[in-house]
């Protein structure tokens, strides 16, 4: 099978308008409803729903899952598929980052955060491709074990931690925690995760890269 | 290699340590602070009150600072603390009055004394229970024939505050016999307080000379006042009744009780001696003068804060955003078959959307944390007063502190159950902030006083013609009221300016005439503007100010109400 080796075509669109689609969905249900300052109540709905951070950070989760999946799928030999899942993860961002601009007028003076949740989400986004392509990798199938399994370990990932004493470990909590302004160390704690995994599965990546 | 303990530098060192803890504990010793709280022994919770300091043995100059700490509430009803930092200053040091809030008199008032490297040098304690009023008291100042109430409470001329907001917790005021007089800046008080809503009740006769200032000429109701006698051979002051004089109580056409208003207050004239009232009189004026009745606009403040527009980016422009994104990706990667030339295509409107999105952000269209409303009403007659009412709300999802500029003391109305929020304060009149904490959607109100000087004068200068004399700043609005008749001005310019009555001056346009309508309401209901010459001015500003990285909305009305002199 001769592989395809494009950074976006018709088979690799759905992933991104999904991340796309419901990225903006959450950027509009984020804006307070409030008119008025009487609008606000301590427990109001209209005063903050602030779930675009958290949701972005999910789908571009789920984003990178898919295109590790795809990548196998698609035939794209490992040499090449590292920096075309970085390059894809980083197109998804740069297509939600007209967003990430809006987001401004919700946290202003928050510009720092928000680049630190740039580097989380993306951290993220890559060790979930990376992941999801080093998982399917042997079986070659959509409907392997390996497909059930990852998004199983993703939403452990996301969900394990916010019940624990280290919620900033969870990618949901994170945005959440840094738009607060958490220690520097429960930062780092944070990021280290999917540094950690990222590293990992960067050299596994490469070590293996000769059986191709 | 380590060193031995006997190597000079930590012999030094330990010299030096043992001879800062003895001039430290020297200077504890040494240092005396008193404290003194409430007028004569009552005070009010939850309104300003007298608090007098007597430091001593410190070596003037002093320059520091004193604390005041107030422990509020108990395990059942939710505990918070207010803390009041006053600068002390070489030249006041001595005997010091200030006017501090009040919370909680159940709990002792502490006192710590600083100086300027910040090192406690002297503390007391003050307990307040036994001085605890339950409602504001009449008190009575000089002789008198007979107590004026039961709960009345005794004090001396020189035992007067000099600060009109510590009257708060006063019901009425009568000042009978006082030898001595009393001291101008007390009678600068007492004008003030009924300016801005006391009741000042003044016993004369013939001790009306002991008493007799230019100022208190001009709150009397009475003009060219002179003794007379009755028909049994008593002194009573008697005079012209200035305009809206009321006679409340007259014996054989001998008028006994005459009242006027001034301001937001009134002044009661008892035209005998203090010592000559029969007790069938004194009945009936205690039945006959009204209970003070600060005037507040706290209410006001509210609504408007209320009322004010919460700051946020429309929802079109997000949903427009959204359905751009969403588009170009399908758009470009179906239409477009190089796939070079999609990922620029890709690219390019991206990079658009990113450039309108950054635009759109301008500060204009930011959420802001904290809502803030102050207003501040100027009342201006031969004295002058503020007050400042501020309500602050959170809008953030989070708690978070912030702060109030003033530097004056602020009171907070903190409701009686503390469970629901974090009541601290945290006020410190060196730097003139005060700090407070908030969590999500609550809303906090102070108000405060001072004083100012009258710098707007309005008079009459013939029968259809008043002049304005300005010499703050201009006045988006104002309101002119010549015997209850209402004439609206747009604005009042800085300088004199003179506006005829009868060509075209009521317009029927007052800018922002329906946002200041809570605060019009409120001096309706207070002021008796339906008599003599008034003028009502106001002024509004709006920012946005940054606070430790919070943006807060800020709007802020100056309210100036003028007594006009209306003698032609």
């Amino acid at each position: 099978m001769r592989s395809r080796i494009e950074l976006i075509d018709r088979e690799m669109l759905q992933p991104f308008v999904v991340l796309v689609l419901f990225s903006g969905i959450a950027l509009v249900l984020s804006i307070p409803w409030a008119q008025r300052v009487g609008d606000l109540g301590a427990f109001s709905l209209s005063r903050h729903f602030p779930i675009y951070f958290p949701t972005q950070a999910f789908l571009l989760g789920t984003l990178g899952l898919s295109l590790g999946a795809a990548s196998v799928l698609r035939g794209e030999p490992r040499r090449v598929a590292v920096g075309l899942l970085v390059e894809r993860v980083l197109l998804g961002q740069l297509l939600t980052l007209p967003y990430l601009f809006f987001m401004r007028t919700l946290y202003p003076g928050k510009e720092t955060a928000f680049l630190l949740i740039l580097t989380h989400t993306t951290a993220v986004s890559l060790a979930c491709a990376l992941g999801s392509r080093l998982l399917q990798e042997p079986s070659r199938s959509r409907f392997s074990h390996a497909y059930p399994s990852k998004y199983l370990l993703f939403i452990t990932y996301c969900l394990a931690p916010l019940p624990t004493a280290l919620p900033g470990l969870s990618p949901l909590w994170f945005p959440g925690g840094v738009l607060r302004g958490e220690t520097w160390t429960a930062i780092l704690l944070s990021l280290s995760v999917p540094a950690l995994a990222l590293a990992f599965l960067l050299l596994k990546a490469l070590q293996d890269r000769g059986g191709d | 290699m380590g060193r031995s303990r006997s190597d000079p530098p930590d012999v030094v060192l330990l010299v030096l340590v043992a001879f800062t803890l003895a001039l430290g504990g020297c200077s504890a010793r040494a240092a005396l602070v008193d404290l003194q709280a409430g007028m004569g022994d009552a005070l009010v919770e939850g309104a300003f009150t007298m608090v007098q300091a007597r430091v001593a043995d410190l070596g003037f100059p002093f320059v520091g600072s004193i604390v005041l700490t107030q422990h509020l509430g108990n395990e059942w009803q939710g505990r918070a603390l207010a803390t009041l930092r006053l600068p002390l200053s070489a030249a006041r040091a001595g005997r010091i009055e200030w006017t501090v809030p009040l919370y909680d008199a159940r709990q002792p008032m502490e006192a710590t004394l600083f100086d300027r490297s910040g090192m406690a040098v002297a503390s007391c304690t003050i307990d307040l229970r036994s001085l605890r009023r339950d409602k504001p008291f009449p008190v009575q100042v000089g002789d008198f024939a007979m107590a004026i109430a039961e709960d009345a409470v005794t004090i001396g001329p020189d035992e007067l505050p000099t600060l009109w907001q510590s009257y708060e917790g006063v019901r009425s005021l009568w000042i009978g016999r006082v030898p001595a007089g009393l001291a101008p800046e007390r009678w600068e008080a007492l004008a003030r307080w009924v300016l801005a809503g006391g009741t000042l009740v003044v016993c004369t006769g013939g001790d009306f000379y002991l008493l007799e200032t230019p100022l208190l000429d001009g709150l009397l109701p009475i003009a060219n006042p002179q003794l007379k006698e009755d028909e049994l051979g008593m002194n009573y002051l008697a005079g012209d009744p200035v305009e809206g004089t009321r006679v409340l109580l007259e014996e054989n056409g001998v008028p006994r009780l005459l009242e006027r208003s001034y301001g937001t207050g009134r002044i009661v004239l008892v035209t005998q001696s203090a010592l000559q009232v029969s007790p069938s009189l004194w009945e009936e004026a205690r039945r006959l003068v009204t209970d003070a009745h600060l005037i507040s606009l706290s209410e006001a403040t509210h609504t408007l804060l209320q009322a004010m527009p919460f700051r946020r980016p429309d929802y079109l422009a997000a949903v427009a955003l959204m359905a751009a994104c969403t588009l170009v990706l399908p758009a470009v990667v179906l239409w477009v078959k190089t796939p070079k030339r999609r990922v620029q295509l890709l690219v390019a409107p991206v990079v658009a959307l990113c450039l309108a999105s950054g635009f759109y952000s301008i500060r204009a269209k930011h959420v802001a944390q904290i809502y803030e409303y102050r207003t501040m009403l100027s009342i201006q007659a031969s004295v002058g007063i503020t007050l400042f009412c501020t309500d602050v709300v959170s809008a953030d999802g989070d708690p978070i502190r912030t702060e109030v500029r003033g530097g004056v003391p602020w009171i907070e109305d903190i409701p009686a159950s503390r469970r629901a929020g974090r009541f601290d304060t945290e006020t410190d009149l060196v730097s003139g902030r005060l700090t407070l904490s908030l969590d999500p959607g609550e809303r906090r109100s102070l108000r405060s006083g001072g004083t100012c000087e009258p710098l707007l004068s309005l008079r009459r200068t013939s029968k259809d013609e008043v002049t304005i004399q300005n010499r703050q700043a201009p006045l988006h609005a104002g309101i002119l009221l010549v015997g209850g008749q209402t004439y609206r001005l747009d604005e009042i310019p800085l300088g004199e300016r003179r506006f005829s009555l009868g060509d075209g001056l009521a317009t029927e346009t007052v800018s922002g005439e329906d946002r200041f309508a809570p605060l019009l309401q409120s001096l309706l209901e207070t002021l008796p503007l339906e008599h003599g010459l008034w003028l009502v001015g106001f002024r509004e500003t709006e920012k946005s100010v940054r606070y430790t990285g919070q943006e807060k909305e800020v709007r802020e009305v100056e309210v100036y109400v003028v007594i006009g002199d209306d003698r032609a």
